[in-house]
């Protein structure tokens, strides 16, 4: 028998994962006016040119709307932040940021 | 996307902008955790710095965005449909080059011919260690694929390593599941970094692993299939896909395989696991994650020539961990002079230097560094500290050439190394695979390999 025709019963290389609960999504606002929406700066170069246009072109449409950024910085007292304890007190200082806004846009990716 | 949905479990809504080419991304990253999560593509370019060109990719699709915050969900965007249980661990039946298409089609390969892993081949493969094949030894991010000790003989045999590299195996996938290391960064990134395998201790000669010459080119199995297994682990665990989770957009050669065996012998220091806290006797694994490995030729057989090479050859644009690899000629040159591994690491952290506004930190948002003033002629150190560099001794006597593996950073990451713990009969499983190297080496320098 050849190894052309011999039949290989194979194992699958590939993972399984623990599949945790799919989550769905806050409720959105009903318009944008008198609203409060945070810029998430994700510090990558792009970010902030994003959400420079972004708020300028809702302060265009929504002259009551506020805005208010929040940079997410590689480093938080001069230490990378994905460090605990500083990605913990990133995290609180976000949560804190969180609760002055009524909606996020993020820029993310590069 | 951690962030955005961060923002939704507090109750508030989130829009993601992301460019056009991350969507995907995105929406794989997103449907594991919370797949409705609205995001907004746009034209602008990677790393854009440009307004006008911000401007020109936003402006067209600002009312998309007021649409992701004000238009009502949908019920499948309250409620998402949960996932089936995933099915058991279906196998695949087939010839030789069957195995190998449908492997290859599934994505789960190199894009290099696979062995297949049978029972009986994986059953061998698991002798080459005492833990049971369900014990999960990470669990690796992005796709949270549990490595077990089958998945990882599974790979190991697709990779054609032998039984005997399966402790190196296990410790290098502890290795990538170290915080410490912030694997995931450097799997996904845009940067395209790649894994740098180093061994040390008793284990690199049962296994026969090249120190000294050709250490990374082709030709010796251990070299070989031990990166090559780690990439299989990698890919099928962690399960990062091109052009999907891995964004690394010009790719990485050395992802195929970097591996390398420290020259404890030639080395007229403490070797790499010591300086890391290990004991001589252990065998270990160290894991760096670089961007490139250049080589370049030393400035003349002295000190200075060797060390000016190195601090003129240092690249300003890719700082951050660095592997400094010197060959045992160099060594002995530089201990003779009496430079230490730790005088070395502070010379090169102190004089490898570039114009200030060449400088990497010159422009990297958020760091402590980055307010550099930018005089004209200013130079300042591309590392950090001498903490960021190591030293290991290898790659032969043939030449006059130093290697650089640098460029790992990401994160505040840094070298991880691990213990690599052995079976209870360990002495047989390298009896049965020992020697097994190619026979030109006897009349070669590697002839050690053969012993």
């Amino acid at each position: 028998m050849t190894h052309e025709n011999y039949h290989y019963e194979v194992l699958r290389p590939w993972a399984e994962i623990d599949q945790a609960p799919l989550q769905g999504l806050s409720a959105r606002l009903t318009d944008l006016k008198g609203k409060t929406i945070g810029l998430f700066d994700s510090m990558k170069a792009a970010s902030k040119g994003v959400l420079t246009v972004v708020e300028e072109e809702l302060n265009k449409r929504f002259p009551s709307t506020t805005f208010t950024w929040f940079n997410a910085g590689f480093y938080y007292h001069g230490q990378p932040y994905y460090r605990e304890p500083q990605q913990q007190e990133w995290k609180k200082r976000f949560e804190a940021w969180l609760t002055e806004v009524d909606a996020v846009i993020l820029a993310q990716g590069d | 996307m951690q962030d955005a949905f961060l923002v939704e479990q507090t109750g508030k809504p989130a829009a993601v902008f992301v460019n056009e080419n991350f969507l995907s991304c995105g929406r794989e990253t997103a449907a594991r955790a919370m797949p409705k999560i609205r995001m907004v593509g746009n034209t602008t370019p990677p790393e854009n710095t440009v307004l006008e060109k911000a401007r020109a990719g936003i402006t067209p699709v600002i009312d998309e965005l007021i649409d992701a915050l004000t238009k009502p969900l949908t019920d499948e965007e309250k409620s998402p449909k949960q996932p089936v249980a995933q099915p058991p661990s279906i196998g695949f039946k087939g010839t030789l080059s069957e195995v190998n298409r449908f492997f290859y089609t599934q994505g789960w390969t190199d894009g290099l011919p696979i062995l297949p892993p049978t029972e009986e081949a994986v059953s061998e493969m698991l002798t080459g260690t005492d833990l049971p094949r369900d014990h999960v030894v990470a669990t690796l991010e992005p796709g949270l694929g549990k490595a077990t000790v089958e998945k990882i003989a599974i790979n190991a045999v697709m990779a054609g390593a032998l039984p005997t590299y399966m402790p190196v195996l296990i410790a290098g996938v502890q290795a990538l599941a170290d915080p410490m290391r912030r694997f995931a960064l450097h799997l996904i990134s845009t940067g395209s970094w790649s894994p740098f395998w180093i061994i040390n201790g008793p284990i690199r000669k049962e296994l026969a692993i090249n120190k000294g010459t050709g250490a990374f080119s082709p030709g010796i199995i251990a070299n070989a299939a031990i990166g090559r297994a780690m990439g299989l682990i990698i890919q099928n665990t962690a399960q990062a896909r091109k052009g999907i989770e891995d964004m690394g957009h010009l790719g990485n050669p050395e992802r195929y395989t970097m591996v390398i065996a420290e020259d404890e012998e030639a080395s007229p220091w403490e070797s790499l696991h010591v300086d890391q806290g290990f004991a001589k006797d252990d065998s270990a694994v160290t894991l760096h994650y670089p961007h490139q490995f250049v080589q370049f030729w030393a400035l003349g057989t002295t000190a200075k020539g060797i060390l000016t090479a190195i601090t003129a050859d240092a690249l300003p644009g890719a700082p951050g961990k660095t592997c400094l690899l010197i060959n045992p000629t160099h060594a002995r040159i530089l201990a003779d002079e009496g430079w230490s591994k730790a005088d070395i690491k502070g010379y090169v952290s102190r004089f490898a230097r570039c114009p200030a506004h060449q400088h990497f930190f010159s422009i990297l948002p958020g760091h402590p560094k980055a307010t550099i003033p930018l005089e004209d002629g200013e130079l300042r150190s591309l590392f950090l500290s001498p903490d960021d560099i190591i030293v290991i001794v290898g790659g032969g006597t043939t030449g006059n050439f130093i290697g650089m593996f640098t460029g790992g950073h990401l994160g505040g990451s840094t070298f991880v190394t691990k213990k690599v713990e052995l079976p209870q009969k360990w002495a047989s499983v390298v009896k049965k695979y020992k020697g097994m190297v190619p026979t030109y080496l006897k009349n070669s320098s590697l002839r050690d390999l053969c012993s």
